[in-house]
């Protein structure tokens, strides 16, 4: 317990390091308000304030009068539009008829789509059905069993409430801070262990009681925790600048009733799932922290680390964007899917995998498969550090 | 007491150590040789940074691989040129130390022994990263020692260091010797010559000598001359001869010439010191 303290000591009192997670946390503060805010100076402000005050007439839980007076609106904007009187009015949200009629069917759309969800459902739950049958008659258990999943999973799913989903897909899909977060990782673990090479202090690890399990156990500890401390940093910025930029609200809503998310395997609210990504992006940067210190259990020199980190992390990126075949399998252990974990968790059609006739929700393979990835690679430090980085002295 | 039984060590095809064999008891040890005698390699080996290619250390008649950390419990080091965690203060960085080498109970009073002995308990508070070049050799000294260790290694602890460091680091070296066997590895000769019971001669991997300084020097006797030259003939002598030392007065030079031929015949004989006896079996021969 008290190496993993001094671990934790030598992180957090590296000046550059604490500068260079302060000056990231703005500039994705910075980066959030500049391109998702919905008041920030630009063109679409007017626009984007109008919108926000329209959905105020729809929001909550859906009812007919909502429905009704959406459409309406609608249809009133769209008959000043096509007939040319009274064009500009300052009562109206966004002070014209073309910009409210615009603005309303996009209201309407998105209601016109919870709307129908549940019936939608319906007709997958009967076309399940009948791929049941069809799946029975031709003897294939598997998809017997993937049918059952679906019927499980979907059958019973329903909106009845209109938030601004919208605003969702983009918070979801934010990745800069990601990037920010594998930057502030590689400069604080490149020289976790290699740094201990290049002072001579490795020499006095060596010499040590305590100094090659226990303190390669302490350093990878000290790594989970500056993670983790990381992780929660930029994800509150990320969330609360989200929340007071674009609006979010609706927390309590399922999942499902984003737009994106309509095909979910989870069924689980709004709120539990921005948990549930975090868990998961945490466990990929922790894989990929292990990656590092891997690195820095190999090579002599910090810098090493970090040009190879990178280059790990961009070759990463690229097998988990590009990945065909039986690459695609291989990167189910790619922890930047988990990174990039919204993606995992949007739609269900490429997202089941048959494991000896039962079918099971990718996620789910890819969290166990990097866990198990991680764990491989812990050992390894762990066995570095006891036995072969010896060999690197001379 | 350590055994040192038939050790050899290879990086890849190089042999830096070849077939070493030597038995440790209490005193103060100088490990002495030129730069890549394989002096490091030894101290690696010994502080089991580093696996023997062949052979085997006993401590207590035990493979030292076998009882690692009954050994390490034993051992202080200081390994050459450390760059100590400049962000921590001399206590906190002892108490990580006193961490790292399992040293249990209450360790504050062991610090501020330590730094007293050290002569640094003023500077208990303060941050490594503002310690002059002596000060950071002084807190590897109660590093080392933050254990209790019966067997101390120094690597080269004075390279770098002013004369009154070394002077100082010397006496600490002299009163942490009781009861502990102590090896200072070193190339600079002055290090060893007054303080080591014994020293041992390495180069090229190999043990050249082992004994007391006295002894040393007595293995030399009429070999150490003193020659006057004139400037020209200076390049000369150098070119032929191991110079222990050129002292210019004038037009002349005084030459402290090592070789087991009298130089001229008016060379005079002078007694050896131990840097003659360094140059007699580390020189150009």
């Amino acid at each position: 317990m008290k190496l993993f303290i001094f671990e934790l000591k030598k992180l957090f009192r590296r000046r550059f390091l604490l500068i260079m997670l302060a000056l990231l946390l703005c500039l994705n503060v910075f980066n959030i308000w500049q391109n998702y805010s919905l008041y920030f100076h630009n063109r679409n402000a007017e626009m984007n304030i109008a919108r926000r005050e329209m959905y105020e007439h729809i929001e909550g839980r859906l009812t007919s009068e909502k429905v009704q007076w959406i459409k309406d609106y609608n249809e009133k904007m769209t008959a000043i539009v096509n007939g040319g009187a009274a064009y500009d009015n300052d009562e109206f949200f966004t002070g014209y008829a073309f910009g409210d009629m615009n603005i309303s069917n996009e209201w309407l759309d998105e209601v016109t789509r919870i709307y129908n969800y549940n019936s939608e459902i319906q007709r997958l739950k009967t076309e399940t059905a009948e791929y049941k049958k069809f799946a029975a008659a031709h003897g294939s258990v598997y998809f017997q069993n993937v049918s059952d999943k679906i019927e499980k999973t979907y059958g019973e799913r329903k909106i009845d409430s209109v938030y601004n989903y919208s605003a969702f897909e983009p918070y979801f899909s934010y990745s800069f801070s990601s990037f920010l977060i594998i930057i502030i990782m590689l400069l604080a673990f490149s020289p976790l262990f290699a740094g201990e090479y290049e002072t001579g202090m490795q020499l006095c690890f060596m010499s040590s009681v305590n100094g090659r399990k226990a303190t390669g156990f302490a350093k990878i500890g000290a790594m989970t925790v500056f993670t983790f401390i990381v992780c929660v940093l930029f994800s509150l910025a990320d969330f609360i600048t989200f929340c007071l930029c674009a609006g979010l609200d609706g927390f309590s809503a399922p999942i499902f009733a984003i737009a994106g998310f309509a095909y979910t395997p989870l069924t689980c609210s709004i709120a539990s799932f921005i948990v549930l990504l975090f868990f998961v992006k945490l466990l990929g940067f922790l894989t990929l922290g292990l990656i590092y210190s891997f690195f820095s259990s190999v090579f002599h020199k910090s810098y090493s680390v970090f040009v190879f980190g990178l280059l790990a992390t961009f070759g990463l990126m690229l097998v988990s964007a590009y990945s065909k075949g039986i690459l695609d399998t291989i990167n189910t252990v790619n922890p930047i899917n988990l990174i990039i974990g919204y993606k995992m968790f949007s739609s269900f059609d490429v997202n089941i995998m048959n494991i000896f006739d039962l079918p099971f929700w990718k996620w789910s393979i890819t969290i166990v498969f990097c866990l198990v990835f991680a764990l491989l690679i812990f050992l390894t430090v762990i066995i570095l550090n006891n036995k072969n980085a010896r060999r690197h002295i001379k | 007491m350590i055994e040192i039984k038939n050790i050899t060590k290879y990086y890849g095809k190089k042999k830096a150590i070849d077939n070493i064999s030597l038995t440790l008891t209490e005193g103060i040890y100088g490990l002495l040789g030129p730069n890549g005698a394989g002096k490091s390699t030894l101290i690696n080996i010994l502080v089991t940074a580093l696996s023997q290619t062949a052979g085997e250390v006993l401590y207590g008649g035990i493979d030292i691989r076998d009882k690692r950390s009954d050994y390490l419990s034993d051992l202080g080091f200081l390994p050459q040129n450390p760059r100590f965690y400049k962000n921590y203060t001399a206590e906190e960085f002892l108490k990580y130390m006193a961490a790292l080498k399992n040293v249990g109970g209450k360790i504050d009073g062991k610090i501020d022994e330590l730094l007293d002995f050290v002569n640094l308990a003023k500077e208990k508070k303060n941050k490594i990263g503002t310690f002059s070049g002596g000060m950071l050799q002084r807190i590897g000294v109660a590093q080392a020692l933050i254990n209790d260790p019966k067997i101390v290694i120094f690597d080269e602890p004075t390279a770098g260091l002013d004369p009154k460091e070394r002077i100082r680091f010397r006496n600490l070296l002299s009163e942490i010797s009781n009861n502990r066997t102590v090896i200072l590895a070193t190339h600079i000769v002055p290090d060893v010559e007054y303080i080591a019971n014994k020293v041992i001669l390495m180069n090229n991997g190999e043990i050249i000598k082992t004994d007391t300084p006295n002894e040393l020097m007595k293995s030399i006797d009429g070999n150490v001359w003193e020659l006057i030259v004139s400037v020209d003939e200076i390049e000369k002598y150098i070119t032929m001869y191991d110079i222990s030392n050129a002292y210019r007065e004038g037009d002349i030079y005084k030459l402290r010439i090592v070789s087991s031929e009298q130089p001229h015949e008016k060379a005079v004989s002078l007694s050896p010191i131990l840097e003659d006896v360094f140059l007699y079996y580390c020189g150009k021969q």
